[in-house]
């Protein structure tokens, strides 16, 4: 009897649970409708922190795949619209990694490369392409807008040209056509790709066609450009025409051929504007040019605008080098010298200390700190534990570390906003999220750690290679010290005056002596006069 | 000669992927035309920095003058003929100028004048220009409280008149209704001025010289009494010659300002008898009047 009331009730509760189960279900699944409507209707309404808050709890809770596939879509909208682009850039990927077969897969890959190019991704969004682009799904994106496929080619290019494959980045590459808004940049790396950049066979450079490359992507930036980012590659086609010609003028014989390049080469660098982004590389580049055609009073002049205070975060350690070089083809011993203590007494310890810090057991989400601490004001700059405050500075100054550190603000920015947000407050949406971001924040950190690591080291190798090239140099100059005083010459000319001051083309143009002070408008003009001290034999 | 080794020179580093002061106001003039030869005070200074150039880095220490490692600025100075030649931010030859002026005369003895000028500017070349002047001088008349043309007697003047009963020699109250006039101009130096990096401007000096015509008035003979009519004269107009200076000022390629002194150099007499003789002179006076005019304006370049 008693077995059976037992059994009686399990029996009742095991009917009691099903029965609550079906209704929760049945509840759930009405709920999960409901709150589809009301997010469309929030998005329609432009209140998209409501929106975006319904279509997450739908995507969470809903079991019925056709409203998955709308919130999921509904969510990468809100979150494009509340400019959230990593956020967007997430629920996309998603979206596009489920394939073709997603109802949304079309416009998550146009998602996926507006938010992916907002963000100046070069990683996530180029990898889920990439990830995306076989199978099935290769025939429905090849079918998509051009405009749209053709940004998905170029994106495709540079990710396979990171991975060293080099013929299929062309062939991507070339499929992006004139007018399309990725064309200047795959011009750019078509030029790159003529002139062998990155790959280690080192093929021959094809100079010709790279020129044609590099002045398509000029020529396809309107002059009135506004986009910073158009007008830095506009600046960087200039200079990497500018270095192929210096490249080809360097291996070639035929001096006429050689002083017509570097013309050419010099008359490129001036292309970058002053005060860009990239004056500063073009100065010191040009300087080289310069000392190439034995304009040795120009190259050191290039120089001198690098020492000027507007260029204190700049570091060009290889600027002493080619100053050395300047004077050594001058005769003029002492300088040399005293340049090459200079290199020596400064980047000597600075290159030690770097490769204990790369060779220190610091985790990788440990370097950005260390490089934030190294840059506070009051740092200690004689504390071997911190990376050396010029290097810190060139650091943050790359082009890469800009981007990487654009993307951790970006980070922070979004997960602000899912903290703060009280429409997201009262969801599961923003705790869930703000997990994301932290987790995203911890794992980028350590792709930063790595960077800088990397970034560190190769600093610290160049410096030491720097501090050798001036130890060759200062053999060469103790060798022709040596020659000239077993001839009974002097090696150190202390009479050495002020020189005469040079030509001036015409009443156009304004001369102006520099005596030790910089003004902003005279940088990039500075020239010295040189005159050289070695004998006739 | 020494044939220079370009074995050290390297090649630039291979083409990369990735796309991936003061606060004080300062300004330095400097002088086109000056030292093609080293100057005095130059090459003993250069001396000095080269030993000091020699000295500093073996040392460890910082550059002559005390300076420190920490900024670019603060280097061991090798003493170098650095120099720069840029092209002018604004040219200025081809281009038509004008100038509308404030004037007035400074050297007032016994007559002022305050007038306005305009100035109409062509510049041949960078730093020559021909100018066309016109200008006229008005006061408000005492009597009927109008602005009328012409200058004024000066304080002395009438409290010499009122007061002393006394008047100056006739030809020292000649007065200028207006003056036209046309003149060289040639600016032998330049420079510029920085304001805390935020505005930089070019200024120019120049020297001018020219000649014209200047309209005359003179007083009735009225012991006591000022601003009163004035004598009909045979010859109302007086040649002039001018010379004068100043800075202008260029703050973007159509805008300026001038700032100017000029002095207006004219053969004046009050004859007695003749055919010019003036109707109530009292004796004869002669003078070579200097109406020296300092004169402020903004240029319109076009």
């Amino acid at each position: 009897m008693k077995k059976n009331t037992v059994k009686n009730t399990v029996k009742h509760t095991v009917k009691h649970t099903i029965l609550v189960a079906v209704a929760a279900f049945s509840f759930s699944q009405a709920a999960a409708a409901q709150n589809l409507d009301k997010a469309i209707t929030d998005f329609e309404a432009k209140d998209f922190e409501g929106a975006a808050a319904g279509f997450y709890a739908v995507n969470r809770l809903s079991e019925e795949p056709g409203e998955i596939t709308e919130a999921q879509y509904g969510l990468a909208r809100s979150f494009e619209k509340l400019g959230l682009h990593l956020a967007a850039l997430k629920i996309w990927s998603d979206i596009a990694e489920a394939g073709n077969t997603h109802p949304h897969f079309e416009k998550a890959i146009e998602g996926l490369v507006n938010a992916g190019e907002a963000l100046d991704d070069e990683i996530n969004m180029p990898r889920t392409l990439d990830k995306v682009y076989n199978g099935p799904n290769v025939d429905t994106i090849n079918k998509m807008n051009p405009e749209i496929l053709q940004r998905v080619y170029f994106h495709l290019g540079r990710h396979v040209f990171n991975r060293q494959n080099f013929k299929e980045s062309r062939k991507l590459f070339r499929a992006v056509k004139e007018g399309n808004p990725a064309y200047p940049q795959a011009q750019y790396m078509q030029g790159l790709l003529r002139m062998g950049v990155g790959q280690t066979d080192r093929p021959p450079p094809k100079y010709d066609q790279a020129v044609v490359h590099f002045e398509a992507a000029r020529a396809a930036i309107p002059k009135d450009a506004s986009n910073k980012k158009l007008m830095e590659l506009r600046d960087l086609s200039s200079l990497a025409l500018a270095r192929l010609y210096y490249e080809q003028a360097f291996s070639s014989d035929d001096e006429g051929e050689r002083k017509v390049l570097l013309d050419k080469s010099k008359l490129e660098f001036q292309n970058v504007p002053r005060f860009s982004n990239l004056w500063a590389e073009a100065l010191f580049n040009r300087a080289w040019a310069s000392t190439l055609d034995e304009e040795y009073g120009r190259a050191l002049g290039a120089l001198h605008s690098l020492s000027a205070p507007y260029f204190v975060d700049e570091f060009y350690p290889e600027a002493k080098i080619l100053t050395a070089i300047i004077y050594w083809n001058n005769c003029q011993w002492e300088r040399v010298n005293t340049i090459l203590d200079e290199v020596r007494g400064e980047y000597e310890p600075m290159s030690e200390q770097m490769t204990a810090l790369a060779e220190s057991n610091l985790e990788f989400d440990e370097w950005y700190p260390l490089l934030q601490k190294s840059l506070e004001p009051g740092a200690d700059q004689t504390d071997k534990k911190l990376i050396p405050r010029k290097v810190a500075l060139a650091i943050v100054k790359d082009a890469r570390f800009e981007k990487m550190e654009a993307f951790l603000k970006e980070i922070d920015r979004e997960q602000k906003i899912f903290e703060k947000s009280k429409t997201f407050a009262k969801s599961d949406m923003g705790s869930s999220l703000v997990a994301d971001f932290d987790a995203n924040r911890e794992g980028y950190l350590g792709v930063m750690g790595k960077v800088l690591k990397t970034k560190v080291r190769g600093l610290a190798d160049e410096l030491g290679s720097i501090s050798t090239r001036a130890g060759l140099i200062a053999l060469e100059t103790k060798t022709a010290e040596a020659d000239w005083l077993e001839q009974g010459r002097a090696i150190d000319n202390l009479q050495r005056k002020r020189l005469p001051r040079p030509f001036i083309p015409d009443d156009t143009f304004q001369f102006w002596w520099f005596r030790n002070e910089y003004w902003i408008d005279e940088l990039g003009y500075y020239e010295f006069t040189v005159k050289t001290e070695c004998f006739d034999e | 000669m020494k044939t220079p080794s370009t074995g050290l020179l390297l090649p630039l580093r291979a083409l990369v992927l990735t796309m991936a002061a003061s606060s004080a106001v300062v300004a330095v003039p400097a002088h086109a035309a000056d030292d093609d030869a080293p100057a005095d005070g130059d090459t003993d200074a250069g001396a000095d920095s080269d030993t000091d150039a020699t000295d500093a880095p073996a040392d460890g220490d910082a550059a002559a003058g005390g300076d420190t490692a920490a900024s670019p600025l603060e280097k061991p100075v090798l003493e170098e003929t650095i120099f720069v030649v840029q092209g002018k931010r604004f040219l200025a030859q081809g281009r038509f100028e004008l100038t509308p002026q404030f004037a007035q005369s400074v050297n007032d003895s016994f007559t002022s004048h305050t007038g306005l000028m305009v100035s109409g500017l062509y510049h041949l070349k960078e730093n020559v220009a021909v100018e066309a002047t016109a200008g006229a001088f008005f006061w408000v008349d005492e009597r009927s409280g109008t602005p009328r043309l012409g200058g004024r007697d000066t304080d002395l003047t009438v409290e010499l008149r009122q007061k002393e009963n006394l008047a100056p020699e006739r030809v020292k109250l000649y007065q200028f209704p207006y003056l036209l006039a046309g003149n060289l101009q040639w600016s032998p130096m330049y420079g510029k001025v920085s304001i805390q990096d935020f505005v930089l401007g070019q200024f120019n000096l120049y020297l001018s010289v020219g000649a014209g015509i200047a309209g005359l008035q003179l007083e009735t003979l009225t012991p006591g009494v000022a601003n009163q009519n004035f004598v009909e004269l045979t010859s109302a107009i007086a040649p002039t010659t001018s010379f004068g200076g100043g800075l202008r000022f260029y703050f973007s390629d159509w805008l300026g300002v001038r700032v100017e002194v000029r002095d207006y150099v004219m053969p004046l007499a009050v004859f007695q008898s003749g055919a010019n003789a003036i109707a109530d002179a009292d004796a004869p006076s002669f003078d070579v009047t200097n109406l020296i005019l300092a004169q402020l304006g903004v240029s319109f370049v076009f």
